[in-house]
């Protein structure tokens, strides 16, 4: 009996240990050519894109058109061109492909409109080229006791003492105003520094959804997220504004979600130019890498910002005000402050 | 990927056929003895090969290097069990298979604690069976950065462990030459849907079993025992996959084992005179 169970136990270990086979998957069928690339490209997308429904794309059309033109021995450039003409279809800034030599980018929502911003005239006429500049923000006060902030990029890291010296600084003002134009995002969580000076109690910041399959209406329910007060730092509680162009875009378009639901924030300019997707990021089995809109953030009324936000009061530059080296927008802001502001 | 059917199948011939091992065991007395910790020190190097769905739809492939650390004692009494301690931790560094382009990182640390029974089937042949605990922490990261740069792992499980150890002389050279296999049947693990960034750092965990979660150990080694210590030679193969959602992680290592091992004695006069109760060598 004992020798029995003795082969039976060894017949057990060598036949356990030839399980792996059964539960690893072999990924040896991918090929690296231009045809086996284009389809991962394609499939990523369709797995993964979460605006088909929203923007009425034909994502399976849009291969008809595209998959033909590949061919065996396309060169890189080709191929990279093509994949990159099939990805403007889905009009959306987040999508880019990155290769060794270049990177896609889908530049028509902004390219159409008034660029509505102008650094020199600012720095020549507002700022006198005279100001404060730290973590990325610029900031000084106006002739009329008015703060100002230009912040260039949310990918510039807030440090929130260098915010407190900042407000500290701008805390006897009669208003501020926050330029964002030309700000083409970055990351959340500077979002979230610079939102949490200016709401008084924990406040719905908006929703995030997510993927859940591989259908192109798979959705999580939405989930919300809140922000808080920055504890222990200084808080900002007068009116502001804040400045909005086209390129206002990504993370600046949900600092923007956020700002204009407090009722001392009053926005103007131009609409933003959207990018309401949280991008993520896969590869090509050659090495690129397509960053694709992949999970919704809706503001805390539920509604999608992919396309941009309206701003409460719509300012275009003027051409004859910049020819005197005025900034329209700028100079709605300080009216609107310095008569007290409110929306 | 394997269906369910399949795996559960599987599952359950080896859970009726386990209890069998359990038959051979002798029931050998034995004196109450010193017990020395049996202690080895590890270096693995190999290559590794891992897929994460959130982070990439490809599987990478490089280099895996690890240290592992393991200690046996036998238990106290006239018990033929054993206790086994393993901590290892292990680093893996690819780049896409298919293209050699992109690059990925995975760091893992892993503690498993075992108690196996044996039984002596020939004079120099002993099988051990019983259980482990493993427990597994790790990080996967993506040079694509972006807003899914990494994901976390844990896993935490409990399964069967078996060994075959036979010992053998090589001229005047005594060689133990060992297989261990360590197949976790259930636990929980974690299995981030969207990468860190969107997931949050706990997000994800799915209670385990073979329909979504599979990990394997083989360990086969040979112990040059010169003396009072041994110069260990062979082969590691790790395997470590979540099903779960809407996700695939596979994560397989294969690497050649050098390192030291030698029972951890206080020298004594008295040893000579006594029994020594050894978890692994024979004296």
């Amino acid at each position: 009996m004992k020798k029995y169970c003795n082969i039976i136990t060894i017949a057990l270990i060598l036949a356990v240990s030839t399980l792996q086979a059964c539960f690893i998957d072999d990924d040896s069928h991918i090929d690296n050519t231009p045809q086996e690339n284009f389809d991962a490209l394609w499939s990523i997308i369709d797995n993964h894109y979460c605006f088909f429904e929203y923007k009425k794309i034909d994502w399976d059309s849009v291969y008809n058109e595209y998959a033909p033109r590949i061919q065996d021995k396309m060169n890189n450039y080709d191929l990279f061109n093509l994949c990159g003409d099939m990805l403007d279809t889905l009009k959306d800034g987040h999508v880019n492909l990155a290769s060794g030599f270049s990177t896609s980018y889908y530049w028509k929502w902004f390219q159409d409109y008034p660029v509505n911003y102008d650094e020199r005239i600012i720095h020549d006429n507002y700022l006198h080229f005279d100001f404060f500049q730290t973590s990325g923000i610029i900031y000084k006060i106006l002739t009329d006791n008015i703060g100002y902030i230009y912040y260039e990029s949310f990918s510039n890291k807030v440090n929130p003492s260098s915010l407190d010296y900042v407000l500290s600084q701008l805390s006897l003002c009669d208003g501020l105003i926050i330029d964002i134009r030309n700000n083409g995002g970055g990351s959340l969580s500077n979002v979230e520094t610079l939102v949490t000076r200016f709401i008084p109690e924990r406040t719905l910041a908006g929703y995030i959804i997510h993927k859940t399959g591989d259908g192109h209406n798979d959705f999580s329910e939405p989930y919300p997220f809140y922000y808080s007060p920055a504890q222990g730092h200084i808080l900002y509680g007068k009116p502001v504004v804040v400045l909005t162009n086209r390129h206002t875009y990504s993370a600046a378009n949900n600092f923007v979600q956020i700002m204009r639901t407090l009722p001392q924030v009053t926005i103007i300019g131009d609409r933003t130019g959207g990018g309401g997707g949280l991008p993520f990021t896969y590869n090509l089995p050659n090495g690129w890498n397509i960053r694709l809109s992949a999970s919704p953030i809706l503001d805390a009324y539920g509604n999608d910002t992919e396309w941009g936000i309206e701003p409460d009061i719509k300012v275009d530059m003027s051409p004859q005000a910049q020819e005197t080296g005025r900034d329209a927008i700028l100079d709605c802001a300080i009216e609107l402050l310095s008569n007290g502001g409110g929306k | 990927m394997m269906n369910k059917k399949l795996r559960t199948m599987l599952c359950t011939l080896l859970l009726i056929a386990l209890p069998a091992i359990a038959i051979a065991e002798t029931n050998d007395k034995e004196e109450n003895t010193y017990r020395p910790l049996f202690t080895a020190l590890e270096i693995n190097l190999g290559e590794a090969s891992w897929i994460e769905t959130p982070l990439s739809y490809l599987t990478y492939k490089g280099f895996n290097a690890s240290i592992n650390l393991e200690m046996m004692r036998a238990v106290k009494g006239e018990s033929r069990w054993v206790q086994q301690h393993q901590l290892r931790y292990s680093l893996s560094k690819g780049t896409i298979a298919v293209s050699g382009q992109g690059g990925s990182w995975a760091h893992f640390g892993n503690y498993t604690f075992g108690m196996m029974h044996y039984s002596t089937v020939a004079p120099k042949f002993r099988l051990y069976y019983g259980f482990d605990l493993n427990a597994i922490g790790g990080v996967i990261n993506n040079s694509h950065k972006g807003n899914n740069p990494f994901t976390t792992k844990w896993d935490v499980s409990v399964g069967f462990t078996g060994m075959a150890v036979y010992d053998f002389q090589l001229g005047k050279l005594p060689i133990t030459a060992r297989y261990q296999m360590s197949l976790p049947i259930f636990g929980i693990f974690s299995q981030q849907p969207w990468g860190y960034m969107a997931s949050g750092l706990f997000d994800g965990f799915q209670l385990g079993s073979w329909n979504n979660h599979f990990n394997m150990r083989n360990r086969l080694h040979v112990d040059l025992r010169f003396d009072s210590w041994a110069l260990r030679l062979g082969y590691n193969n790790d395997i470590m996959t979540h099903y779960a959602t809407d996700n695939r992680f596979q994560y397989v290592t294969h690497n050649f084992v050098i390192g030291f091992a030698g029972e951890l004695m206080r020298w004594s006069k008295k040893n000579n005179k006594t029994n020594i109760k050894s978890a692994l060598y024979l004296h």
